[in-house]
């Protein structure tokens, strides 16, 4: 039963009465649930009475019947009883009815069953195969069998040894009509159909605490490697300790901040080294900026690390020939791949198909990352840093961007 | 099914999907929207379905979408030729494809459905049947008058098979 606006009035007065189904009063109150207007029109009626069904006559179900079609007009007995001739356990095959209920399925089932037998069976493969039918619907539907790889070894073998060169040739014909799909037609909103699981809100600050203190602490360590080697020759960036990540950081400042930096849905990420803390811009130095994203880590991934942020992902925006920064994104899936390579791995390096992007990721508290594989880690010089590239790294949490040195 | 099963459902059957929804409804906002759908509800079922069973799913739930789109249109009165003739982008001579694909147009939809369903995924009798909730025989029938309906179109356009 399908209740709706227009015609639920029927169903509320059987209601009253106490004459509906179970199914029935059911439905209603589904249907009284979530049309709250309905419901009290309905508590109205309710307390009013309802007119004796003499004086409005019996309730019209008739707008519930279903427009018959041909097509849906099979009927499962028949069917069986046509497919299965020598079952004795079916009713005698009633052909009034049949054709009563579906003049076409007759013939169309006949066609079939007959063809399907034909010019032999494997069952028996003794028995002479029938000669190909000249009654045209019966040679079609023999042939569209053929075609459609319905035959057995025994039946295709009968067939080229009976066929004519005209059967042959519209059995090949059949075989032809066979779609092709155009792959250039695709589903251009892929973006749209991808989920990320909810993370739980206890989790969710407990992951911005953790990423808040691992960037405190990745500042602190960069800047410390910075104020040491000046010059900025490649070697090593940075390094994660595991001692130093187990250090616990009482920054609620810095946690509220990085709550309000990914309480911005749109913008979950920048280039932008924060003012306040950042470390100087230069030619000549490492910038590196810290970014903490939107959590939508799946949880099993955050709550296998010890200290709750497992794993960081350092991601760079790398195009050799270009010199800007390009707009970049980095989908789930790519992540879920990295993440999936990279269990055992220190440092994981994926350059994206389009070749302008390189990740590396961290799947342990002990972390180096260096630019011994210089041309792969260089980042051009004189970029802008990509503020209006606007990342879109959905699962990550901490991320250094590394530009100009 | 996890999320990444699911995300990987997106990667390998969104693309087939939408193709299947548009020729079968001729309508590149409505098949958008069929496939928008069938994910959701995949994504909403996601813990009862096992990833091995989602594309059979996503296929089901898009079969039946499609039919009743195409009945709500066709009772609203909304179908038209015209809308199918837009897909049509190419003004070179069909190749045989274009034409099947013409001639298929013209099916009624469960017919296309099916043979959209058997051609484009590959997909027996028995899995047509599980989809689209008709029997194995009503699979057959619909296939072989689809298929001679399609060969009667190309010698209508006196093709040469």
């Amino acid at each position: 039963v399908n209740i709706n606006r227009h015609n639920y009035e029927p169903f509320l007065i059987i209601c009253i009465e106490g004459v509906a189904s179970a199914e029935v009063v059911r439905e209603v109150e589904d249907f009284l649930a979530e049309n709250p207007d309905i419901a009290a029109e309905f508590e109205a009626m309710k307390s009013f009475g309802t007119p004796h069904t003499d004086m409005i006559g019996a309730p019209d179900f008739s707008f519930l019947k279903q427009p018959e079609h041909p097509e849906q007009l099979f009927d499962s007995t028949l069917l069986e009883q046509l497919s299965h001739p020598e079952d004795k356990s079916l009713p005698p095959l009633d052909l009034g009815r049949l054709k009563a209920l579906y003049p076409e399925s007759e013939r169309d089932l006949a066609l079939l069953t007959r063809a399907r037998v034909m010019p032999g069976t494997e069952t028996n493969p003794q028995k002479p195969a029938r000669a190909i039918p000249e009654d045209a619907p019966l040679r079609d539907a023999m042939l569209v069998a053929g075609a459609e790889g319905d035959w057995s070894n025994t039946e295709r073998i009968a067939f080229f040894k009976k066929a004519t060169e005209t059967d042959k040739a519209m059995l090949s014909g059949l075989k032809k009509l066979k779609l092709q799909p155009d792959g250039a037609v695709v589903f251009a909103d892929k973006a749209a159909l991808y989920q990320t699981p909810v993370v739980a809100i206890w989790h969710q600050r407990t992951t911005i605490r953790a990423a808040a203190a691992v960037a405190l602490l990745l500042v602190s360590v960069l800047l410390l490697f910075n104020n040491e080697n000046p010059t900025g020759q490649a070697g090593l960036i940075a390094e994660i300790g595991r001692d130093e990540l187990l250090i616990p950081v009482n920054s609620d400042a810095v946690s509220a901040a990085l709550v309000n930096d990914v309480a911005e849905p749109k913008k979950v990420g920048s280039f932008a080294p924060p003012k306040e803390t950042g470390p100087k811009q230069s030619n000549d130095a490492e910038v590196l900026t810290l970014m903490a994203f939107r959590n939508e880590m799946p949880v099993n991934r955050i709550s296998s690390s010890p200290v709750g942020f497992d794993p960081v992902a350092v991601v760079w925006n790398f195009e050799e020939e270009n010199p800007e920064v390009a707009p970049a994104v980095l989908p789930v899936k790519s992540w879920d791949q990295l993440a999936a390579r990279g269990v055992e791995d220190l440092l994981r390096l994926e350059r994206q198909p389009d070749q302008s992007l390189t990740a590396a990721i961290f799947n342990k508290a002990t972390s180096k990352l260096n630019e011994s594989d210089n041309v792969r880690l260089r980042i051009p010089r004189g970029t802008d840093g990509g503020q209006s590239a606007g990342w879109r790294i959905r699962i990550g949490q901490v991320a250094i961007a590394k530009r100009d040195r | 099914m996890t999320a990444r099963e699911y995300n990987e459902c997106v990667d390998m059957y969104s693309d087939n999907l939408y193709r299947f929804a548009l020729k079968t409804l001729k309508n590149e906002e409505n098949a958008k929207d069929v496939v928008q759908e069938s994910y959701t509800r995949l994504w909403m079922k996601a813990e009862d379905i096992d990833a091995t069973k989602a594309k059979s799913y996503l296929f089901t739930t898009a079969y039946h979408l499609s039919i009743d789109h195409f009945r709500k249109e066709k009772k609203s009165g909304e179908f038209d030729l015209a809308a199918q003739n837009k897909l049509r982008t190419s003004q070179q001579q069909p190749d045989l494809n274009e034409i099947l694909h013409d001639a298929l147009s013209r099916l009624p939809e469960i017919q296309r459905s099916v043979v959209l369903l058997r051609d484009y995924e590959g997909y027996s009798y028995r899995e047509i049947e599980e989809i689209t909730g008709l029997s194995e025989p009503q699979v057959k029938v619909y296939i072989y008058r689809a298929r001679l309906a399609m060969r009667d179109y190309l010698v209508k356009l006196d093709y040469v098979l």
